[in-house]
C-alpha cells in the first residue's frame, strides 16, 4: 500500500514539474501582451512566447504536441486582436521545421541553438509583416520588422539558461 | 466463438492504432491547414471573428490584469527611483511654466467672456456636454504590426464602439471592440486608423493616417497649402463620429509633401485613459439627467 502511495506521489511530482512548463508558457503569452512600463517597446516582448515555444520544441517536443502549439497560437491571435490564425499558422510551421531540425540542434552549442532561434523569429516576423502588408491599405515600414527580429533574438540568451536549468531539473527523479 | 471475439478485438485495436498513427502523421498538416483557412477568412473579412475575440478578451482580462499587476508595480517603482534625480529639474521647470500659465489663465478668462458674449449675441446653440469614462489600460496587442490597447471597461460601464479615447494630453485612438468588461482601442498610430482632423491656424481639413510608427501622417491635403511645424491638429468632427476639437498633436515635420504629426499623448505611457462618451441629443441628455437621482458623478469619474 505504501508503495502505491510512493508511486502516486512520484507521478504527481513529475506531473506538476511538467505542468509548470505550460504555466510558464501561459505567463509568457500574457506577458507579451501586458502593458508594462519596463518594456515600453512592444518589440522586446514579441519574442517572449516564441522563446518558450522554440526551446521546449527543441529540448522536449513531447511536451508541446501539435494541437497544443495550435491552441497557443489561436489564443494569442484572439488576445492580440490581430488576424485570427496568423500566430497559429506561424507557430505550426515553425514547430514542423524545428522538429525536423532538432536532432541537428541538440548536438550543437547553445550559440547555434540561438542562431536557430534567430532564423525562427525572422521567419515568424517576416510572415506577419507580409500578412499585414497584404491586408493594410498602406505598406508597413520595414523598420519595426528589423527591430522586432533583433530585439527578440537579443532577449533569447536571458531565458535560455533558465529553461536549460529547468530542463535538467525535469530529468531528475 | 471466443477465438472469433479475440480476433475481432485485435483487429479493432489494430485499426485504432493505425488511425492514431495516421492522425499523428497528418495532424500537423491538418492543423496548419485549419490555421491557414482561419487566416485567409480573417484577411478577407476582419470582422468575421470579432465575437470570439471580444469574448476571449472579456474572459481573460482579469487574468491579464492580475499577471500584469506585479510587473506594473515593479515598473512603477523602478520608474520612481530612477526618476528621483529628474524630479528637481522638473520642479524648477514646472514653477516657471506655472508662472507663465497664470498669465495665460487671465488671458483665457478674458477670451472666454468675450466668446460667450459673442455667442449670446449670435444665438449659437451650445455644444452638448462631454462626459468621460476613466479606466486602466491592462494590455496591448503585443505586436508592432497591430497597434491596439486593451482597457478594463466595457459596455457595462458605458463604453461603445466608435468612441474616442483620450490619453493624458490628447486623443490616442478609438474603441473598435467593446465587450462587457473589456474593450479594445485602435490607436491613431495603427496603419488602419483614419481620423478626420483640422489643422488649426490654416483651418485646413485633412485625414490623419496611422503608419505603425510613432508619428502618423496627414493625407488629402491640397498641394499648394503652406504648412509649418508646430501647428496644432484637432479632430474636425466630420462624420459625427468624434466630437470636434479634441486635441491630437502638432505637426513635427514637413518633408517632400509628407506631413508627420507628433501626438500629444504617447500611447505606451497611457496607464489610464478616458473614453469620451458620444454626444447625445441635448434634450435627451437633460431628461436622462433629470431621471438620475441622486445625481451620479459621471464626469471624470475614476473607475478602478
Amino acid at each position: 500500500m505504501s508503495g502505491l502511495f510512493y508511486g502516486l506521489s512520484l507521478t504527481l511530482i513529475q506531473a506538476s514539474k511538467f505542468a509548470l512548463v505550460y504555466a510558464v508558457l501561459l505567463i509568457l503569452l500574457f506577458l507579451s501582451m501586458i502593458d508594462i512600463s519596463l518594456f515600453q517597446s512592444g518589440e522586446i516582448r514579441q519574442g517572449f512566447l516564441l522563446i518558450g515555444l522554440y526551446f521546449w520544441t527543441v529540448y522536449r517536443p513531447h511536451l508541446l504536441p501539435y494541437p497544443v502549439v495550435f491552441l497557443i497560437g489561436i489564443l494569442m491571435d484572439l488576445m492580440s486582436g490581430g488576424l485570427l490564425g496568423l500566430h497559429a499558422f506561424c507557430f505550426m510551421v515553425l514547430s514542423i521545421i524545428i522538429r525536423g531540425q532538432r536532432r541537428f540542434l541538440l548536438g550543437q552549442s547553445w550559440q547555434m541553438v540561438w542562431a536557430g532561434f534567430f532564423v525562427a523569429v525572422t521567419i515568424t516576423q517576416s510572415f506577419q509583416a507580409l500578412a499585414y502588408a497584404i491586408t493594410s491599405p498602406n505598406l508597413p515600414s520595414l523598420w519595426p520588422l528589423v527591430t522586432n527580429i533583433f530585439l527578440a533574438a537579443l532577449f533569447y540568451p536571458v531565458l535560455h539558461p533558465v529553461f536549460m536549468a529547468y530542463n535538467r531539473f525535469l530529468n531528475e527523479p | 466463438m471466443g477465438a472469433y471475439s479475440r480476433r475481432s478485438n485485435r483487429r479493432r485495436a489494430l485499426r485504432a492504432a493505425s488511425i492514431a498513427v495516421r492522425y499523428g502523421r497528418y495532424s500537423p498538416m491538418i492543423l496548419t491547414g485549419i490555421a491557414g483557412i482561419l487566416l485567409v477568412t480573417s484577411m478577407i473579412n476582419p470582422d468575421m471573428w470579432k465575437d470570439p475575440r471580444v469574448a476571449t478578451a472579456d474572459a481573460l482580462s482579469p487574468a491579464v490584469s492580475a499577471i500584469g499587476a506585479p510587473f506594473r508595480f515593479i515598473g512603477d517603482t523602478v520608474g520612481e527611483i530612477t526618476g528621483l534625480t529628474q524630479i528637481r529639474a522638473d520642479n524648477a521647470r514646472l514653477k516657471s511654466e506655472n508662472d507663465q500659465l497664470k498669465e495665460w489663465y487671465q488671458t483665457a478668462m478674458l477670451l472666454r467672456a468675450e466668446n460667450q458674449s459673442l455667442k449670446d449675441l449670435l444665438n449659437v446653440l451650445p455644444e452638448p456636454e462631454q462626459s468621460y469614462i476613466t479606466t486602466r489600460v491592462i494590455g496591448d496587442s503585443g505586436s508592432s504590426f497591430v497597434r491596439t490597447l486593451l482597457i478594463q471597461a466595457g459596455t457595462m460601464d458605458g463604453v461603445q464602439e466608435g468612441q474616442a479615447v483620450m490619453g493624458s494630453q490628447g486623443m490616442i485612438g478609438r474603441i473598435i471592440e467593446a465587450g462587457e468588461n473589456a474593450s479594445r482601442i485602435l490607436l491613431l498610430t495603427d496603419i488602419n486608423s483614419h481620423v478626420p482632423v483640422i489643422i488649426e491656424g490654416v483651418n485646413q481639413r485633412a485625414i490623419l493616417v496611422g503608419n505603425n510608427e510613432a508619428s502618423p501622417e496627414l493625407e488629402h491635403l491640397p498641394p499648394d497649402i503652406l504648412i509649418t511645424k508646430r501647428l496644432r491638429i484637432v479632430t474636425s468632427g466630420t462624420g459625427g463620429q468624434f466630437p470636434a476639437g479634441l486635441p491630437i498633436g502638432e505637426i513635427s515635420s514637413v518633408v517632400n509633401g509628407t506631413v508627420k504629426v507628433k501626438l500629444f499623448s504617447e500611447s505606451y505611457s497611457a496607464g489610464y485613459v478616458q473614453v469620451v462618451e458620444k454626444p447625445m441629443d441635448p434634450d435627451v441628455r437633460k431628461s436622462l439627467d433629470a431621471l438620475r437621482s441622486p445625481p451620479q458623478p459621471s464626469q471624470n469619474s475614476l473607475r478602478r
